[in-house]
């Protein structure tokens, strides 16, 4: 079917505002007009941008950071057995969170060791769930407050998402963010929240819904032919659409159809009609969907001012790290194409300008095991995560853990009890967003267990604030 | 099109009906109305005759009759079809559509309607994928494992469950093939990932429930874990030992067998995988320490590994969980999203026991959700019934308006379904379904308290996806002009097997300039009759705007009720 340019769309919507549409499409043209006025006015310049990068599975991270000097690589290789690296294929790390210590990361991510050793990209040690800092003893004692079904997938990608490990909420912290912040914006009809990977908890809010958007560009949001006033069928195809989710339903489920239905045309089409302006980028992406996903969030960031947008979240999810079997050859085979996608939306962003503005961030559902199961692990807790952008501070952060057997982080098979929580890791990255000090706790109700909102000080440091 | 007629209900298979606390009301003449939400509960999409079919038997010798059908397995047409292709040169880029093939021959050709709804929910419950897993590259993989469901379908949940542990396909998707016992010498221990996943997803779940399905709680007010990590590493141990049947691997290569530990390592870490026979018990690899399991289930050490399992199975079945757990989700699948806590306590109760003992009788579980009365009244409350999942709704435009070609190969690589719905069968992005039991979506439906999972795939991506895909499948017949030539001489790539199907819509054109008379047939056909006032105006209106096409003033009226708030939600 016909695809039509923005300039018919501009043009199609501004005739059918005079004629007699229905009223959905009369509610987008007002929108419309009101967006051309906002391109006219200069580009936002407190412009922010986060990105999550969710490997879902449970990215075993221990793997991806690896101890180089040799006592502590000597303890890798002991609990690691089958699953170990060499030590002479690491690629050196030239930051360190311990004086003498040396890390190496995993041989597929050369593109992430520059950018590291630049300064660019930051690493945070033992992140996970916590309701408050715990350690062996607390648990053995049964004393120890903790998170809702450890170890399991379901509920960690959920504490992960939602930043709340006591509870089981529909609404994640990104979500929450964006109820908090989404007035920034002064487009309010398309989410501060993109998602390049479907409905995610991340970025449900109680107020703001996400937008998915596809990672393939030959993909134009919405409905073919939506708001094509010139073809008959397209015409009456839109009012048809128009005048069933305009009729009242009072049947809940009903009601939220036609609602759906309505909220996802109304942004498609405002979406769309900004992408169709997008620049083109002279940074290359790879073809995979994850590489894509980034190429499809850089697009979106490039027509930022079309949007009126000043604050945006993206959510890109990569899957397939269970890696109960086969950890070693699945890794290098995955990491090359996290490796690919960071080297090239960095790029991107340096080529828009954007690279101080946009923070991109790892998640994953948990560590896996020191042990090994025969060639895989299995879901533990604390794990290894990454933070890239020009705002972050070079470094790493957090306490890489000792990895000898029974160790004092050691819950049994080398699931390790996490140093930082998933709360201390995610303000700092709210605290940059521009989420004010006082309403911290708002945020993220545990987080006084860990860190003193308004105490002075950054929950962690990785960031430039 | 019907195969039934000359099948009755038997006595045998009656007599569990009356052995239930509940005796249902036989309805006489069902209206045409009712056979319609009926269908649309209890099959894959009915068209004019099934509605008449149904109102003139009944529900009870409806489903009867559906339950006695013999199963036609897929794996026969799949194998067929690898056949046809082995010859090609490019064999290996389109082999893992054969599947899809083989299912879109089942779901279109065949009547055992309310086995294939069921087995679809199966399928959403004891979820394999061929997404990111090795079943993407095996057909008989995935039509051996859809048998399996099928043919389990009205039979016992716990010969489901040990099928499905046995089977190569959750061994490899879950990883518990070629899982060994523990070895310290080398810091290796069990994988736990099927035995963690068999509780939270296939049986009892993360939290103690009541029987009617709602949560329990402690002194606190908080909810109860099933379980917790080291049940799981108990667990793990049962499900060590099994190994892909290697028998006939072993008559070529006699050697391999010299040394079973080396053997089953080999086959684990070598990619060898048999999908075509149930996973086999190597007992040398199996933790035979003693276990203990939940609620005080110890098994004994020096057990076999059939016994271990059938241990498990048996602990597992006993739970007070599975009744309500599994129950409640069939209802999901089949129903509604919010049933009540005594529709669920009441399918529970069916589940522990049939009427005559039997625990897991899933012939019955099926039919005290279909016949409980809060199924079957008419829902006028703000939440009763479900969104339809997407792939049931094209489903149910295909077969309620005869979609047919010449050849009788309904073949389709859903290629596009993929895309456009997010769904397509056996092909969830993970263990855990397109969407999950307790999805729901922002605003109103959460406010209350109340779930709709399917919605968690409705987004600004597949509303559109969906829009569009059913225009262009209801207008341009997505399979609309048969390719030249003969099956033999098409290219298989290039799509046009999938293409050459027609709806077979003449009744409907006969009523193409009679508006109201038309609406009525669709509306009854696809909503049960349940069109709004203010939609069939839209329809209406539309059918005028359309002019004097008959075809177009049909197609356009069938378009907008697919799409209609009333279509979408099932109920």
């Amino acid at each position: 079917m016909k695809k039509i340019s923005r300039r018919d769309f501009i043009g199609q919507a501004s005739c059918a505002a005079v004629g007699s549409t229905a009223m959905l499409s009369s509610l987008l043209n007002l929108k419309l007009t009101g967006l051309l006025a906002a391109q006219n006015q200069p580009s936002t310049t407190d412009y922010k941008a986060l990105v999550c990068l969710f490997l879902a599975g449970g990215n075993d991270s221990f793997n991806m950071v690896v101890p180089r000097d040799s006592a502590s690589y000597s303890d890798y290789r002991s609990i690691r057995a089958d699953l170990a690296l060499s030590s002479d294929q690491l690629l050196a790390m030239n930051h360190s969170d311990v004086p003498g210590k040396q890390y190496g990361l995993h041989p597929s991510l050369t593109g992430m060791q520059t950018l590291h050793n630049q300064g660019d990209l930051a690493f945070v040690y033992n992140v996970g769930t916590l309701l408050e800092p715990t350690d062996l003893a607390s648990i053995e004692s049964g004393l120890a407050r903790l998170p809702l079904g450890l170890y399991s997938h379901a509920d960690q990608i959920a504490h992960w998402q939602t930043s709340m490990p006591d509870r089981r909420t529909a609404i994640g912290w990104g979500g929450r963010m964006a109820d908090m912040m989404q007035d920034l914006n002064s487009q309010q009809s398309v989410s501060m929240n993109i998602s390049l990977s479907g409905n995610n908890l991340f970025q449900a809010g109680n107020q703001v819904i996400s937008f998915s958007l596809s990672p393939n560009a030959d993909d134009r949001p919405g409905i073919d032919g939506y708001g094509d006033t010139e073809d008959y069928f397209s015409n009456l195809k839109t009012q048809i659409i128009d005048q069933l989710m305009a009729e009242q339903y009072e049947h809940l489920l009903e009601k939220s159809y036609a609602g759906s239905v309505r909220n996802s045309i109304e942004a498609s089409e405002l979406v769309a009609n900004a992408l169709d302006q997008a620049p083109t980028l002279q940074t290359q992406f790879s073809s995979n969907e994850v590489s894509q996903s980034f190429r499809a969030v850089a697009s979106m960031i490039s027509v930022r001012h079309i949007l009126g947008m000043q604050r945006q979240t993206f959510f890109v999810q990569f899957g397939g790290w269970d890696h109960h079997d086969e950890v070693l050859n699945s890794q290098s085979t995955m990491f090359p194409v996290v490796d690919n996608a960071l080297r090239e939306f960095d790029a991107a962003m340096r080529e828009l300008g954007m690279h101080d503005n946009v923070t991109t961030f790892s998640a994953s559902d948990f560590g896996r095991t020191l042990t090994s199961n025969g060639a895989g692990s299995d879901h533990a807790w604390g794990g290894n995560q990454f933070v890239m952008g020009g705002a972050v501070r070079e470094g790493v952060y957090g306490v890489y853990p000792q990895l000898f057997e029974g160790n004092p982080l050691d819950t049994g098979r080398g699931r390790l009890i996490p140093t930082t929580s998933v709360d201390e890791y995610f303000a700092e990255l709210a605290l940059w967003f521009g989420v004010e000090h006082s309403r911290l706790s708002e945020l993220f109700p545990n987080l006084s267990r860990f860190y003193i909102p308004g105490a002075g000080g950054q929950p962690l440091g990785f960031m430039q604030i | 099109m019907r195969l039934l007629g000359n099948i009755k209900p038997t006595k045998s298979a009656l007599w569990w009906l009356f052995g239930v606390a509940w005796i249902p009301c036989l309805a006489q003449n069902l209206s045409l109305e009712e056979s319609s939400r009926f269908l649309s509960r209890a099959s894959i999409g009915a068209n004019w005759e099934d509605l008449v079919y149904l109102s003139e038997v009944g529900k009870e010798a409806w489903i009867v009759e559906q339950i006695n059908q013999p199963y036609t397995p897929i794996a026969p047409q799949a194998q067929t079809i690898i056949d046809f292709y082995s010859t090609e040169e490019n064999f290996l880029e389109f082999n893992g559509i054969v599947f899809r093939y083989a299912l879109w021959n089942k779901m279109l050709g065949h009547d055992d309607q309310l086995r294939q709804r069921v087995t679809l929910a199966l399928s959403e419950i004891l979820v394999v994928s061929e997404v990111g897993s090795e079943l993407d590259s095996s057909p008989m993989g995935l039509s051996l494992y859809y048998d399996m469901l099928a043919r389990n379908a009205f039979g016992n949940y716990a010969d489901l469950l040990r099928e499905i542990i046995y089977s190569a396909q959750m061994g490899s998707y879950l990883s518990h093939a070629g899982n060994q016992k523990a070895d310290p010498e080398t810091n290796r221990f069990p994988d736990e990932n099927f035995a963690r996943e068999i509780m939270q997803l296939f049986t009892i779940g993360l939290h103690e429930l009541n029987r009617d399905g709602t949560l329990r709680s402690d002194a606190f007010g908080n909810p109860i874990p099933t379980y917790d990590n080291d049940d799981i590493q108990e667990f793990a141990k049962v499900f060590t030992g099994l190994i892909y049947n290697y028998y006939e691997l072993l008559e070529e290569y006699p050697r391999l067998g010299s040394d079973e530990e080396e053997l089953f390592s080999r086959l684990k870490n070598r990619g060898y995988v048999n999908f075509e026979q149930p996973m086999v018990p190597v007992e040398s690899q199996h933790d035979s320490s003693q276990k203990t399991l939940l609620n005080g289930v110890v098994l004994p050490a020096g057990q076999s590994i059939a016994q271990d399992i059938d241990g498990a199975i048996q602990c597992l079945m006993q739970h007070p969980n599975t009744a309500p757990f599994i129950s409640k989700q069939l209802i999901q699948r089949l129903v509604t999203s919010n049933p009540s806590p005594a529709y669920v306590d009441h399918v529970a109760s069916v589940f522990e026991n049939n009427g005559s003992g039997v625990r897991g009788d899933m012939a019955a579980v099926v039919y005290s959700i279909l016949m409980y009365p809060e199924a079957n009244a008419v829902q006028n409350g703000p939440i009763s019934g479900k969104m339809r999942e997407p792939f049931i709704k094209m489903l149910h435009l295909l077969r309620g308006f005869d979609a047919a070609n010449h050849h009788g190969n309904y073949w389709n690589s859903t290629w596009w379904e993929w895309e456009n719905f997010k769904q397509r069968p056996f092909s969830s992005p993970s263990v855990f379904n397109f969407f999950q039991p307790s999805y729901a979506p922002q605003g109103e439906i959460s406010d209350l308290g109340f779930v709709a999972p399917e919605f968690q795939i409705f987004d600004s991506q597949s509303i559109p996806g969906t829009v569009d895909l059913l225009l262009y499948m209801v207008f341009y017949d997505i399979w609309s002009d048969p390719p030249e030539g003969t099956p033999e001489d098409w290219d298989p790539l290039d799509g046009d097997r999938q293409k050459p199907w027609r709806m077979d819509l003449k009744d409907e054109l006969a009523l193409a300039f009679q508006g109201d008379a038309l609406v009525d047939r669709l509306s009854l056909i696809l909503t049960g009759g349940r069109l709004s006032e203010g939609t069939r105006n839209i329809v209406l209106n539309a059918m005028d705007r359309a002019g004097d096409d008959p075809e177009y003033r049909v197609r356009i009226a069938l378009w907008t009720i697919l799409i209609s708030p009333e279509y979408n939600i099932q109920k």
